[in-house]
């Protein structure tokens, strides 16, 4: 008899990542979630050209990018979670807005301060071994979000978070990775 | 006295190393895991189900003291998987005698919700569950015993069980 030809080896159970992770900042959990979470490094590639190439050639790639970015689906809409969605956003009291609490977006001429950036993102996965996987952006933006809200459901809140280089951390080249993968043994 | 029905898993049997190496593991793994599990509020379920337990695959034997757990598996294999993971339901029922033991059985189940819908154990394969569905039976009427009280709950799990993962 022939066993099927499977990928599975004895390691799986260790191995394996289960269920839909948890995002972090910092040391503090982001919310909760509708779904699992999807991290793309979004690294790019370039085969060098050439007159007469054929097929891309082995020792001709150049890594030429990285637009690293977790999304997902978050259903709480705290506070918190709109100084985290809405970088570099100011609290506004009394004058034309209303509201006990009013945050103003961050006005679209100026750069980014340093402060309006997230720390240590984290998107992190259990592992079949009761320890965890994560995947790190120690600095990253809220890039893009919307609100979908449903009848007799959570709030829908999809948000796209990308990694960014921080030149100003000691050693850091313009070319280095802006995210880590990381194995933990506790959170 | 009435002989005693025939069993598929009689006393002892049980006792058997945690593992997933066969169907009596699978059952063994499970029940070791409700025992050992202790909440938040310190809760266990050995301190409801007494010593020795009395959680029983599938049946209770004749005369049981109330309240008990019973357990019943069904697997399926998944060719997705070439017949390696399985999807699995363990229905687990609690059943308590006179009506007043209600509270009693309602809070053995909260134990279990709480144990089965986080549990993951990755020795000898693994096992894993995360959701259930769980509702209290109504009132018995005559011809059954009416001061029987219980809940029943059918747990989702999945396994890689070594029964499967290691054929030749």
């Amino acid at each position: 008899m022939t066993a099927p030809l499977t990928g599975y080896t004895s390691t799986l159970p260790t191995d394996v990542v289960l269920d839909s992770g948890v995002l972090y900042v910092g040391a503090t959990v982001l919310g909760a979630f509708n779904g699992g979470l999807k991290f793309d490094p979004g690294v790019e590639y370039r085969n060098v050209e050439f007159d007469g190439k054929r097929s891309p050639l082995k020792a001709l790639d150049r890594k030429t990018g990285f637009m690293p970015k977790i999304s997902g689906t978050v259903i709480q809409l705290s506070t918190t979670n709109v100084g985290q969605l809405e970088p570099g956003a100011t609290v506004v009291v009394g004058g034309a807005w209303t509201g006990s609490t009013s945050y103003m977006p961050k006005d679209a001429a100026g750069f980014l301060a340093s402060g309006d950036y997230l720390t240590d993102i984290r998107a992190v996965w259990l592992r079949g071994n009761g320890e965890y996987v994560q995947v790190r952006f120690p600095s990253a933006l809220c890039t893009k979000y919307d609100i979908t809200s449903q009848d007799g459901a959570e709030i829908a809140i999809a948000l796209e978070i990308e990694a960014r280089l921080d030149m100003s951390v000691s050693g850091a080249q313009i070319g280095d990775s802006p995210y880590r993968i990381e194995y933990l043994a506790t959170l | 006295m009435a002989k005693e029905k025939p069993r598929y898993v009689v006393p002892g049997s049980l006792n058997k190393r945690q593992a997933t190496n066969s169907t009596v593991q699978i059952y063994a793994t499970l029940r070791q895991a409700l025992l050992d599990y202790v909440s938040p509020q310190q809760e266990m379920l050995r301190e409801i189900v007494g010593d020795p337990p009395r959680i029983y695959v599938r049946s209770a034997p004749d005369g049981v003291v109330f309240p008990y757990l019973t357990l019943l598996l069904s697997r399926t294999s998944q060719a997705a998987y070439n017949g390696y993971r399985e999807q699995a339901t363990l229905e687990v029922q609690a059943l308590g005698r006179p009506e007043s033991q209600l509270p009693l059985v309602e809070t053995a189940m909260d134990v279990v919700d709480q144990c089965l819908t986080s549990y993951t154990n990755p020795t000898q394969g693994l096992i894993v569950g995360r959701s259930r569905t769980r509702s209290t039976i109504p009132l018995f009427t005559d011809p059954a015993e009416s001061t029987v009280v219980g809940v029943v709950a059918t747990y989702d799990l999945f396994l890689w069980p070594t029964v499967l993962t290691s054929r030749a």
